[in-house]
């Protein structure tokens, strides 16, 4: 048997290797081969032997502790009772946006209509009331009347036409 | 070598019961009720356990495992079952509490870690004058030591113990709910319990420190 070290400290010692290691060695989850080797080193090791003894009794005292309880059906009821409101409210929002749209139509599409309401009652008398009949005067009157006479009726008045203004330059 | 949960084969009855859970979350994302229900009825204990312990107040603890659940809900459309199912579930348990503890700006809890032997000393006088010393339960009693004797620990490392050793979580599950490597986890569950110890020697007197450093000095 290896001689035990009585003076090891395990938290200074060269043993940090197999802090996790005794850790997995406690619980009973290491491999044989790698079991063994710490077997091998806890035989050696007095820092590390009292590190475990310490973990076992600890894990043995913290048995005592006592998991907290079931909190029983009762709470199952009460979460799938927040699950539907959750559900009823998202439902609720989802068209929510598309209310509001359909809202901000219904709104517009009114005023669009008094509007053009309005425009047909008051719009039509102004109109009537407004519009006269405009005689042409002055300038448009001379020009109208010049271009109706500048307007050729036929090829002898062309003719014609020509020859007076060839006369007139002459 | 450290044989990790993930690396070890799943036992059988595990097996059928992660592909039993599987069927169930796919049943719920298409909007089975019933399904929910299940898997609420399945993890309920554990979830209250884990909030219990994270918060180590009781007075919210219902409250939040509600949340959680809700929020599960919620967001399950978005859950790949890339994890399983349970993993991502203690996540979102352990980020509402941390949320919640923001919120309520808790005022961090004084340990005796965080005091000197002859404060936890005053303490304990303290604290023995205002205990009934006859009719207690016995039960009741040791309970109250294992509570007072839990104090001497970081509050990370009091949460680690409890879930592992009173509630059952797995060094894996652990390591991923938390984001911590698997091996500091273990490193701290061991180291823990040591520290335990060496309060409980301290409290009934049978020895002083061991290791020869304090609990505020291997605080990490």
């Amino acid at each position: 048997m290896s001689t035990m070290n009585a003076e090891n400290d395990f938290a200074s010692c060269a043993c940090l290797e197999y802090e996790a290691m005794l850790e997995d060695y406690l619980g009973g989850a290491l491999e044989n081969g790698t079991s063994r080797k710490v077997a091998e080193h806890l035989k050696s090791c007095a820092g590390c032997s009292r590190a475990l003894e310490d973990a076992a009794a600890a894990s043995e005292m913290l048995r005592g502790v006592g998991r907290v309880p079931d909190p029983g059906p009762s709470f199952t009821h009460m979460v799938m009772a927040r699950v539907r409101t959750a559900e009823s409210e998202s439902r609720t929002s989802f068209w929510e946006p598309f209310v509001s749209l359909a809202w901000k139509f219904a709104t517009t599409a009114a005023l669009a209509l008094v509007v053009m309401l309005a425009y047909a009652t008051h719009g039509t008398n102004a109109t009537n009331n407004n519009v006269a009949t405009v005689a042409p005067q002055g300038e448009v009157q001379q020009m109208l009347m010049a271009g109706q006479s500048m307007v050729p009726a036929t090829r002898s008045d062309l003719v014609r036409m020509v020859t007076e203004a060839d006369d007139a330059q002459q | 070598m450290a044989a990790t949960a993930s690396a070890m084969p799943l036992p059988l009855g595990a097996r059928e019961k992660g592909q039993e859970e599987r069927a169930l979350v796919q049943r719920a994302q298409k909007g089975d009720e019933r399904a929910f229900e299940q898997l609420v009825r399945q993890h309920q204990q554990r979830v209250f356990g884990l909030v219990a312990r994270v918060l180590h107040r009781q007075d919210d603890v219902e409250d939040i495992a509600q949340q959680v659940f809700l929020k599960v809900y919620l967001s399950l459309s978005r859950f790949d079952q890339r994890a399983a199912f349970s993993t991502w579930l203690y996540k979102i348990a352990v980020n509402e509490c941390w949320d919640h503890l923001r919120k309520k700006k808790v005022r961090p809890l004084l340990y005796e870690s965080d005091l000197s032997e002859e404060q936890v000393s005053q303490l304990d006088g303290i604290a023995a004058l205002g205990r009934p010393t006859e009719g207690l339960d016995e039960q009741a009693e040791t309970k109250d030591t294992l509570e007072r004797v839990l104090e001497v620990l970081p509050e990370q490392d009091r949460q680690l113990l409890l879930l592992k050793e009173v509630e059952g979580f797995s060094v894996q599950e652990l390591a991923e709910i938390l984001g911590l490597n698997v091996n500091t986890v273990k490193v701290r569950l061991f180291r823990a319990r040591g520290r335990i110890m060496e309060a409980q020697r301290r409290r009934s007197g049978a020895g002083g420190f061991r290791r020869g450093t304090s609990a505020k000095e291997r605080k990490p």
